[in-house]
């Protein structure tokens, strides 16, 4: 494996160019082509497969019927007030997880960014959501949610207010919504943390000098140049709240009354309960565009923030 | 002026305190039912002072039906774990290695593919894997499971390998080739040593996703390769009885999940931030 190039002295800082030789050029390839081959083979061939199905009216319970219908499946989707429920709750959710992760998580990182005794403890704790099983959330959260013995109503009790069916059909949106940002909430901390040990003291201490208030510091020198980090995470956060499954699973399985039926949990069940296959693949197809325009739409946000 | 002083430093306790307590409480409460006796599992309003037992964890591995599939699921999560992170550090370092240090041409191109595949919502592939694996008789096995966890993980572990293979001195490596090392030795013999904490970080990542997955192992595994998220995802029992051992199998789900983030807590944060900052 070692090319001859290689061993060829420097000469002088020149010298320090010839030492990446052609030969790493195949070689950089040969190292990728594993990584790139892989990707191809288990993504894009299932994604390809599930464009075609899309075109399919294709139902395990009845194979004799299955047949090409083009859009069919498409226009079934957005003309059956179930599906479209499904897309609506889902733009909804994701909408008011990612406000409140965003606004938190910021609030958050700056807590976090001031220096005191226990600090990294602290932050360590506050990560604890992130990197658990959204299962065990989910079902920690049941349990806190039990309308006769949870720990939430307990505590309502104690200022004299009477227990909530915090997973019944009124509260369910809710319910699922708080266990979502919850969780969630401490990657966008994380992620403006880190932005803002990027920021440079000197900057804030110009500011200082200058007679800044605390607000002004934070509205005028940090916020600008944390934009560009924020918008990061909210795609981020858009991105994987759109395709959220499983804490509503766990939850309320989209139900009562399908108050949290997001798409996640619709193309499950159009799939493997009323083994609908060909409209399965539709609805992951539709959650696929409005994933890719959102996220589009974000990076032009981003890049026109990062040019100005 | 000195009193304000005081006045602020309270209130960030006070907010501090709230913040731990808000993030810590629901799986804190978890682990204690686990410790509860059935009776007071269930007790309204709810009871913190209790002789603690460990009837519930007795009871989930003590055979029984539910005892050897628990058993059959942790089994099946550490040996899935295992082989996904394993396979996925094997795949992605070379890659990150090649696209942060010799940069061929259409670097900029494939790094967006590689990461740029994480937007596809893993939900897209459940029903194609389904129907490819099923006539192969591989619904229910390890494979159907690690095919997809190594394909979404690697975009995850090329954008933090690179990250942490960026901050690498380039010196180092070039010492070494001058040294008589070629290209893939000083990989292997500088480079990756240097990496390992980064590369620790990464496979704990990878190795998340695969301990906690249920998108996928819900619908592909049914009884000989179910996990420990499916097993805890189908014990849902409105009878209270239960709460103790739900509590019990969340509870071995998360302890090693804890351990591990205090063991790495220092490279967690710098490895996601690495790549977020830096892009």
């Amino acid at each position: 494996m070692h090319s001859p190039t290689t061993f060829r002295p420097p000469t002088a800082a020149a010298g320090l160019q010839r030492l990446i030789p052609r030969s790493d050029r195949s070689l950089a390839y040969t190292l990728l082509a594993p990584a790139i081959l892989t990707l191809l083979v288990i993504l894009l061939v299932p994604l390809a497969y599930n464009l075609w199905l899309s075109t399919y009216q294709y139902n395990l319970l009845r194979p004799r019927q299955t047949a090409f219908t083009g859009l069919g499946n498409y226009i079934d989707i957005l003309t059956n007030p179930a599906h479209l429920n499904a897309l609506w709750i889902t733009v909804a959710f994701t909408a008011f997880a990612v406000l409140a992760q965003t606004l938190i998580g910021t609030a958050l990182a700056l807590l976090l960014n001031i220096d005191f005794p226990g600090n990294h403890l602290v932050r360590t704790l506050v990560l604890m959501p992130m990197l658990i099983s959204e299962v065990v959330a989910a079902l920690s959260w049941r349990l806190i949610f039990h309308t006769e013995f949870g720990l939430l109503n307990a505590l309502l009790g104690v200022v004299g207010i009477g227990p909530k069916v915090w997973l019944g059909e009124d509260l369910s949106f809710v319910s699922v919504l708080v266990v979502e940002i919850w969780q969630h909430t401490p990657f966008v901390m994380l992620i403006i943390l880190a932005g803002l040990q990027t920021i440079p003291n000197e900057l804030i201490e110009a500011s200082r000098v200058d007679g800044a208030s605390r607000w002004q510091r934070f509205r005028f020198v940090v916020l600008p140049l944390l934009v560009p980090i924020i918008l990061l995470a909210l795609v981020f956060r858009t991105m994987f709240t759109l395709r959220v499954f499983t804490p509503v699973w766990v939850l309320t399985s989209g139900g009562p009354a399908d108050s949290t039926l997001v798409i996640g949990i619709d193309i499950y069940r159009t799939a493997f309960r009323y083994y609908d296959l060909g409209a399965a693949a539709a609805l992951s197809i539709i959650l696929l565009v409005v994933t890719l325009i959102i996220t589009l739409a974000y990076m032009r946000l981003l890049r026109r923030e990062a040019l100005s | 002026m000195i009193l304000l002083q005081r006045l602020e430093k309270v209130l960030l306790a006070v907010c501090i305190v709230v913040v731990v307590a808000v993030a810590v409480t629901p799986l804190a409460w978890m682990m204690l039912t686990s410790l509860k006796p059935s009776l007071i599992a269930v007790a309204s309003p709810p009871q913190i002072l209790f002789t603690p037992t460990l009837e519930h964890y007795i009871a989930l591995f003590s055979g029984g039906d539910a005892g050897s599939t628990l058993g059959l699921a942790f089994v099946n999560s550490i040996v899935v774990t295992a082989v996904s992170m394993l396979l996925t550090i094997a795949i992605a370092c070379p890659a990150a290695y090649a696209l942060s240090r010799l940069r061929p041409a259409g670097t900029a191109s494939l790094t967006v593919f590689i990461i740029g595949v994480r937007m596809l919502p893993p939900i897209v592939l459940v029903v194609p894997l389904f129907r490819f694996l099923q006539p192969l008789g591989l619904n229910d096995t390890y494979l159907a499971l690690l095919v997809p966890y190594v394909g979404l993980s690697i975009p995850l572990a090329v954008w933090m390998l690179i990250g942490f293979f960026q901050n690498l001195p380039r010196e180092l490596e070039e010492a070494a080739m001058i040294d008589g090392c070629g290209r893939l030795g000083a990989f292997w013999h500088v480079i990756l040593p240097l990496a390992a904490p980064g590369m620790a970080a990464t496979s704990i990542f990878t190795g998340l996703l695969a301990w906690n997955d249920l998108v996928f192992s819900l619908p592909l595994t049914t009884t000989r390769a179910v996990t420990m998220p499916v097993i805890a995802a189908r014990m849902r029992v409105e009878e209270g009885v239960l709460w103790g051992q739900l509590g019990a199998v969340s509870t071995i789900m998360i302890v090693p999940v804890i351990l591990l983030t205090f063991f790495v807590q220092r490279h967690i944060v710098s490895g996601i931030a690495s790549g977020a900052v830096k892009g």
